[in-house]
């Protein structure tokens, strides 16, 4: 029998390769006639580009005649929040803003797109299925259940990238010190080893040289957001992601469904080495980052106070870009992250299954993740998760271009890299994973700000798994 | 059919002045009279206090994770609690937070109450400043101070660094977050020991200092034999209220730290435990046994200020 994988991969796979003969013509025009029906509530992340997804609404509203009201709440909040409406079964938002690694945990509250594509699309499931064939596969994987049951449409990518100071690698001063201290050429960094060098190489003291000139503050390597918010918990996992290690295996019966997760020594080792070496790198951040994420990572490098954000969202790529402002000659570039394999995933909005007005969610949801909508946002640089959109603009030319588009092809190639994985990733498969997440953030920090030593941090991970795995999903911790 | 109705209404009027003056012998009852004023109070009180306690207690005996029904556990929380060092620990941070705060916000309060009890130029507007910090909304009061101690984009760094200090990692070092989250809560309720205090101070009856000051008694001994003693009440009644309030601190710690850096308090952890992790039923086991502890202590200084009124 053909495993829940495989088919997941053979479908997402002929998907993808439909996307290559016809990306999806959706518009408003094909939404049918809603008006009278109850209005929408709708969940947003607060701040930042998040905030660019409101015009788009009101097209909607205005098209269709359905009212529309949001609600923006930071991401600290935004699970909390939205979790204790589903399980409450308030209705209280039409669309959810979910977080893929939330997807299985909230799988019982979130009405499966090709149900309601058979309920209220005159093109039914199949015209569904053409219309998100735009989409990244994995991106798709990561918006479904563990059973590959797709609940929502991606509209934003939060993938890792390394952002780097392009002025400093490729300077010929800085080339011929840093050949001459290491032995090999300054490049791009793309393994451990090399960051952590390049790391040591530009952390330097007021009175340095920089490119030949006299430093009047100081420089650090990197800029890491070890604080204890989520964000340094995606840090370590892209680590261990990127030395192909996992947090916990997927365990599968021959039917492909998810019957248990176990935790391997092999594993285990990986984990403890991703733990140290974020240890080994927090001596070349600046000071603070004990307290920092990502707001706090980006200003240090847009300050020219840093030469490299290892591991930083791609929405952060437009900011980062107005390093120049500040440093002399400083510009940014973005490169897949040491071991291509970062945090990756997206927000998708979800429709919730107590939704007072389904029907309008699900137009509302499609106009959103469309490939005209997608675009659109993706030329004012908006970091949309859907491929063909991606695809449209990255070659665009203008004076914006390279801020706005600049990030694009270190996240395919990612997601490329990334595709066959992301199906064996505890992340996308656990029901447990809003409770792990904490956890994973809680111990990450703690080893970051040197609280706990990194065989601690793995014992501490161990069991937390076990207490949550075991407790909030069906599938339990084996081993 | 007037003539008719008279024998038969005789009777009715007659109940009826026996019902209103029974109604009126039991409203002027006093007993009577307090339970009608204060039913809508005990009524709102079982509605919003006493059933939520009563069912936080069930839910604490409980395993319930906001997915099915709650199945009884016993006591099997209140094990977990106890063996718990990471509970034990945000215990210990919040007491050693509550003494530090209390301690520097009634040394502090009483000596800044102290000088704004003498007459000088200006002194409503200083007055009034003082008060600002109470006005401020204790989130937007923690963000702020997220920023401004920040150790490289913060104003009060570059303050530092402008003297050639170096600059400190306020919220980012080990050690130092948690004196950071005091400062930050003893910024915001300084005030309140302030005019508390101020007020009592303006209260204290004259004679006897005046008494005191013909005798020619050191101002220190005035204020270790009078001034204090009289007080007391008032500091018990700050250090009661505080007390509460600081077992429950939790705004300091959303805009900074998060519970990072050693500075995760009780309210913190039970918030994580209740509404990140949705482990119902420890969290409410968390928050009892933080309840509890909070009587206890209350009831002590209960019973002292009782006994301080007493002796005033």
């Amino acid at each position: 029998m053909m495993s829940i994988k495989r088919l997941g991969l053979a479908t997402a796979a002929a998907l993808f390769a439909t996307s290559a003969f016809a990306a999806d013509d959706f518009s408003l025009d094909d939404v049918p006639d809603l008006s009278g029906s109850p209005a929408l509530h709708v969940a947003l992340e607060a701040g930042g580009g998040a905030d660019l997804i409101i015009p788009f609404l009101e097209k909607f509203s205005e098209a269709t005649g359905v009212e529309i009201t949001h609600e923006s709440m930071v991401f600290a909040t935004l699970y909390s929040k939205q979790i204790v409406e589903l399980q409450g079964g308030t209705g209280a938002y039409d669309l959810v803003v979910t977080e893929t690694s939330w997807t299985n945990e909230w799988e019982d509250y979130l009405a499966p797109m090709e149900e309601l594509a058979g309920k209220f699309d005159p093109e039914g499931v199949e015209g569904f299925r053409s219309y998100i064939a735009g989409h990244d596969p994995g991106i798709l994987r990561m918006a479904s259940t563990r059973d590959g049951t797709l609940v929502g449409v991606p509209y934003y990518t939060y993938t890792m990238i390394d952002i780097y100071r392009e002025d400093l690698i490729n300077d010929p001063t800085e080339k011929a010190a840093f050949q001459e201290k290491y032995g090999y050429e300054l490049a791009v960094p793309t393994t451990r080893e090399q960051l952590l060098d390049i790391a040591e190489f530009f952390t330097r003291k007021a009175g340095e040289t920089l490119k030949g000139k006299t430093l009047d503050k100081p420089i650090y390597g990197v800029s890491l957001m070890a604080g204890r918010f989520p964000h340094v918990q995606d840090e370590v996992t892209a680590l261990l992601w990127g030395d192909d290690g996992r947090w916990a295996r997927v365990v599968r019966d021959d039917g492909g469904k998810v019957v248990a997760f176990e935790v391997t020594d092999e594993d285990m080792a990986k984990l403890e080495s991703a733990f140290t070496y974020y240890q080994e790198l927090m001596k070349f951040a600046p000071p603070g980052t004990e307290n920092a994420f990502w707001d706090f990572a980006t200003a240090q490098f847009v300050e020219g106070n840093t030469a490299l954000i290892p591991f930083m969202y791609a929405p952060l790529w437009n900011w980062s870009n107005d390093v120049g402002k500040n440093a002399e000659g400083g510009k940014a570039a973005a490169a897949p992250v040491v071991g291509e394999r970062p945090y990756t995933g997206a927000f998708h909005f979800a429709p919730s299954r107590d939704s007072k007005n389904p029907e309008a969610a699900y137009w509302l949801l499609k106009f959103i993740g469309s490939h005209a909508t997608q675009t659109e946002m993706a030329k004012t640089g908006w970091a949309s998760a859907r491929r063909d959109a991606l695809d449209a603009v990255k070659g665009s030319e203008g004076d914006d271009a390279y801020r706005n588009f600049g990030w694009i092809d270190a996240v395919l190639d990612q997601w490329d890299a990334q595709a066959d994985d992301v199906d064996s990733y505890l992340h996308f498969n656990s029901r447990a994973f809003g409770k792990l997440y904490e956890q994973m953030t809680i111990i990450a920090h703690e080893n970051a700000t040197g609280q706990i030593t990194p065989a601690e941090a793995v014992e501490n991970w161990k069991r937390s798994l076990q207490r949550f795995q075991n407790r909030f999903d069906d599938a339990h911790l084996t081993r | 059919m007037a003539q008719a109705d008279t024998p038969i209404s005789q009777p009715k009027s007659a109940e009826k002045a026996y019902k209103a003056g029974w109604l009126n012998h039991r409203l002027n009852k006093d007993s009577t009279a307090k339970w009608i004023l204060i039913a809508p109070l005990v009524v709102f009180l079982i509605l919003f206090m006493v059933y939520p306690t009563v069912y936080s207690l069930y839910m604490s005996f409980t395993d319930y994770i906001m997915r099915g029904a709650p199945n009884m556990v016993g006591l099997d929380n209140y094990r977990w609690l106890m063996d718990d060092p990471v509970f034990w620990k945000a215990l210990q941070r919040t007491l050693f937070v509550l003494v530090a705060c209390i301690v520097i916000e009634l040394t502090l309060g009483l000596a800044i109450a102290m000088l704004l009890n003498r007459d000088f130029p200006g002194q409503d507007l200083v007055r009034g400043l003082c008060f600002v910090p109470l006005l401020i909304s204790p989130l937007a009061m923690s963000l702020m101070w997220n920023y401004m101690l920040h150790i490289q984009f913060g104003v009060v760094n570059d303050a530092i660094t402008f003297f050639g200090l170096p600059a400190v990692g306020f919220l980012s070092t080990q050690g130092l977050a948690i004196w950071s989250i005091i400062f930050i809560s003893v910024w915001q309720w300084l005030p309140f020991s302030i005019f508390v205090l101020l007020a009592g101070l303006r209260g204290l009856p004259r004679d006897q200092f005046e008494a005191a000051q013909v005798d020619g008694v050191p101002a220190w001994r005035v204020f270790l034999r009078l001034q204090l003693p009289m007080l007391m009440p008032l500091i018990i009644i700050i250090v009661l209220l505080r007390t509460m309030w600081l077992m429950r601190l939790f705004d300091p710690l959303y805009g900074t730290t998060r519970g990072g850096l050693d500075t995760e308090l009780l309210d913190w952890m039970i918030y994580r435990t209740s509404f990140v992790e949705f482990d119902i039923g420890l969290g409410t086991a968390y928050a009892m046994f933080a309840l509890y502890l909070t009587l206890i202590v209350c009831l002590l200084m209960y019973k002292r200020l009782m006994a301080a009124m007493n002796r005033g």
